[in-house]
């Protein structure tokens, strides 16, 4: 139970598994930031190209019809995957009670990952993207990234299988699942639409079943597993209900592999499919409220935390996002409102939503949990975190807001059969420019993270026993434990 | 705290003694953070089962009424609204002319001189002087070769087959022709275009006007209700 202290045993046993892990955990960070730094670098051009159509435009392998692809492999497989990964292995560790065994093949597999998502990118920038959504990697790029993930997945699981007895924790759950869920997702994905590829509209079915999935699947149960680890944890307090966590995981479960098919509203499928995902996505507001409730009631009382501990003010701001995030996705796919947003910037303002606001900032306040104890070391700056955050979430809040302006006034443009697809195009012209410079501000945050990345790992600054605050703690006595 | 796992695996631990690590290296972020989290035992909120029932019920009702049927061939999920609605047959029929006939036969109407035979004023279009409704359906179908007088006229060409249009587009481009350039004759009904084709189902090359004038000739049934030829 939480409420105790913590005795020296248990101390020196997370010390262990956090020794054990230091090697992989840190390598899929590192390499993940690394990817996060290319990744938005090529989504800037692209997203400048939207405004500047012949910005670089002299090179192949500039066009934009390669750097966005590679710019959204980058981030969903380079970066968000690999993040992912690296606080999965650690949760999972530090909540099994177990240390890490053979890192060697750990850090084999992640080394492999690399490769494959490296192999990857340059095949898009060379020209052999397939040109099916979130599967444009070449069909001989991905068998890499399964057997590098098998490996990877499995050591998640293996580790649940010879876990401490003891409660099994919600975030264990997500996690189990995630580990399980997303090499399904990816061989029937690869099976179905590369090997022995399906035809006709069932194409459609399978890409949008695999797109979606890859986001409620994999991202969004890992993104939850750190926030109900992170939340808790850094305040001392347990989690308000353990039925709340058991309906929103199952729910979760039990809806979302069916939400897909609302990419494809109005086109060629019998009604059923897309009725059936129109309604599972309505119903996702069950696990989404489950889980709002359970966090907030966490946090209630405690808000005043956010103006010192990194871990939590990044986490917060995934965890409500994720919220808004999901109720958004709702509505979108009720058929009244898809035919609005259909095909617009709309769209892309929610991914982004989604995979930045939720996923990526819940990782990032992960990270700042998770660093020190791997590198025995406290962040050296407080002014950067800072930078950081208020970079990443205004260059997020803009984003977003640029692109749902815009992709609503863009809708409704299209609606009307009396306006020319022109004037659909030069109304959204100026939020895309927006959007562009939106870029620019997470790119910085980027940039000081991985700077800030670096210094930590360099251990720079002074030796410090104490968590580094993001705001002097004044006359409050309590102290995070960031 | 400390106890064995029941499976010893890669990962079975041997407990650990606080004295194998030195606590005094270990970090201070591992000290002073607390125990691993726990979860309370709150229960659902009443407001929260509610909305969840109202949202079952919302998806059955939904299901229900928006499947069509759980059915593989119906596409249009908006309920009262399953049969598709037929094309006007003026429109339909302008638009086979302009994919298929328009290129011989000329937007005019007239053909082109000593090659294609015009539709305008054509005794075979309107089924005067001996014609038939059905041979216009027949030559459409099958095609038709050699030699042919269209208003007076001498044509030795071939029109091609169009045995794959379906009944009713063949009916709408019949209709058509008989209602522009002046030409003003009875519409053609889809049942009508149907009976010829089953009439002719042994016929597997072109017509020639010899062989179209030797078979009985039928007049189509006055077409009841929305395929009243143009004025």
């Amino acid at each position: 139970m939480s409420a105790g202290e913590p005795t020296t045993e248990s101390r020196v046993e997370r010390a262990e598994i956090d020794r054990s892990l230091r090697g992989p955990v840190l390598f899929f960070f590192s390499s993940g930031i690394a990817w996060l730094l290319l990744g938005s670098a090529l989504g800037l051009l692209s997203a400048f190209k939207m405004s500047f159509p012949h910005l670089l435009d002299s090179a192949g392998w500039l066009t934009f019809g390669r750097v966005r692809p590679a710019h959204l492999n980058i981030v969903i497989y380079g970066w968000a995957s690999s993040v992912g990964i690296g606080v999965g292995i650690w949760l999972m560790a530090r909540l099994c009670r177990v240390a890490l065994r053979h890192r060697g093949m750990l850090l084999g597999a992640g080394v492999a990952w690399n490769f494959g998502v490296a192999l990857g990118t340059a095949g898009i920038l060379a020209g052999q993207s397939r040109s099916i959504e979130w599967l444009e990697f070449p069909g001989w790029a991905t068998p890499v990234l399964f057997v590098a993930y098998a490996l990877i997945g499995g050591w998640g699981v293996i580790m649940f299988r010879y876990r401490r007895p003891g409660h099994v924790y919600v975030s264990q759950w997500y996690l189990l699942a995630a580990f399980l869920w997303f090499p399904w997702l990816y061989a029937t994905a690869n099976v179905l639409l590369i090997w022995q590829p399906v035809q006709g509209s069932v194409v459609g079915a399978v890409n949008w079943w695999y797109g979606h999935n890859i986001l409620g699947l994999w991202f969004t149960p890992i993104g939850l597993a750190s926030a109900y680890y992170m939340i808790p944890k850094v305040l001392g307090r347990p989690v308000h209900s353990y039925y709340l966590s058991i309906l929103g995981f199952w729910s979760l479960a039990l809806f979302y592999s069916w939400n897909g098919m609302h990419h494809l509203i109005g086109g060629p499928f019998p009604a059923w499919m897309v009725s059936a995902s129109v309604v599972a996505s309505v119903m996702m507001f069950i696990p989404v409220i489950a889980v709002a409730i359970n966090h907030h009631c966490t946090m209630r009382g405690h808000f005043h935390y956010l103006k010192w501990s990194p871990t939590l003010r990044f986490t917060v701001f995934g965890a409500m996002t994720y919220t808004v995030v999901s109720l958004e996705g709702s509505l979108m796919a009720i058929p009244s409102l898809n035919n609005l947003t259909h095909f617009t910037d709309f769209t892309p303002g929610h991914a982004h939503l989604g995979l930045y606001g939720f996923f990526t900032m819940t990782m990032f306040g992960a990270m700042y949990y998770i660093i020190p104890r791997l590198v025995g070391w406290e962040w050296p700056s407080a002014a950067m975190i800072r930078w950081h955050f208020w970079l990443a979430a205004s260059g997020i809040a803009l984003m977003v807001a640029a692109l749902t302006v815009g992709g609503f006034l863009q809708g409704l443009e299209l609606n009307d059969p009396q306006v020319a697809f022109m004037t659909s195009v030069a109304v959204v012209a100026p939020f895309r420019f927006v959007r562009a410079l939106s870029g620019i501000l997470l790119a910085a945050a980027h940039l000081v993270f991985a700077v800030l990345f670096v210094r930590m790992l360099m251990r720079r600054g002074e030796r410090r026993e104490e968590a580094t605050l993001l705001a002097p703690q004044g006359t409050h006595s309590e102290l995070p434990t960031v | 705290m400390s106890d064995p796992p029941p499976t010893p695996g890669p990962f079975a631990d041997p407990p650990v003694k606080p004295d194998e690590i030195d606590l005094g290296k270990v970090h201070g972020s591992i000290l002073r953070e607390h125990e691993e989290p726990a979860e309370g035992r709150e229960s659902v909120p009443l407001w929260f089962v509610t909305l969840i029932m109202m949202l079952v019920f919302w998806a059955g009702f939904y299901l229900a009424n928006h499947s069509g049927g759980f059915r593989a061939n119906v596409f249009n999920p908006v309920p009262g609204n399953q049969s598709p609605v037929p094309p006007d047959p003026a429109t339909l029929g302008r638009r086979v002319f302009v994919q298929n006939c328009v290129i011989c036969h000329q937007a005019s109407g007239l053909g082109v001189a000593n090659q294609y035979p015009p539709l305008a004023g054509s005794e075979w279009v309107l089924a005067r002087n001996g014609h038939a409704d059905n041979y216009l359906a027949a030559i459409v179908i099958h095609g038709l070769e050699g030699p042919v007088i269209v208003n007076g006229r001498l044509y030795n060409g071939a029109m091609p087959p169009w045995k794959f249009l379906r009944d009713e587009e063949i009916a709408a481009v019949l209709t058509y022709v008989r209602s522009q350039w002046g030409n003003a004759a009875a519409s053609i009904g889809p049942d009508f275009v149907r009976q010829v084709r089953e009439r002719t189902a042994d016929r597997a090359e072109p017509w020639t006007q010899r062989e179209l004038q030797a078979i009985e000739g039928r007049t189509a049934p006055k077409a009841a209700g929305n395929a009243s030829p143009a004025p």
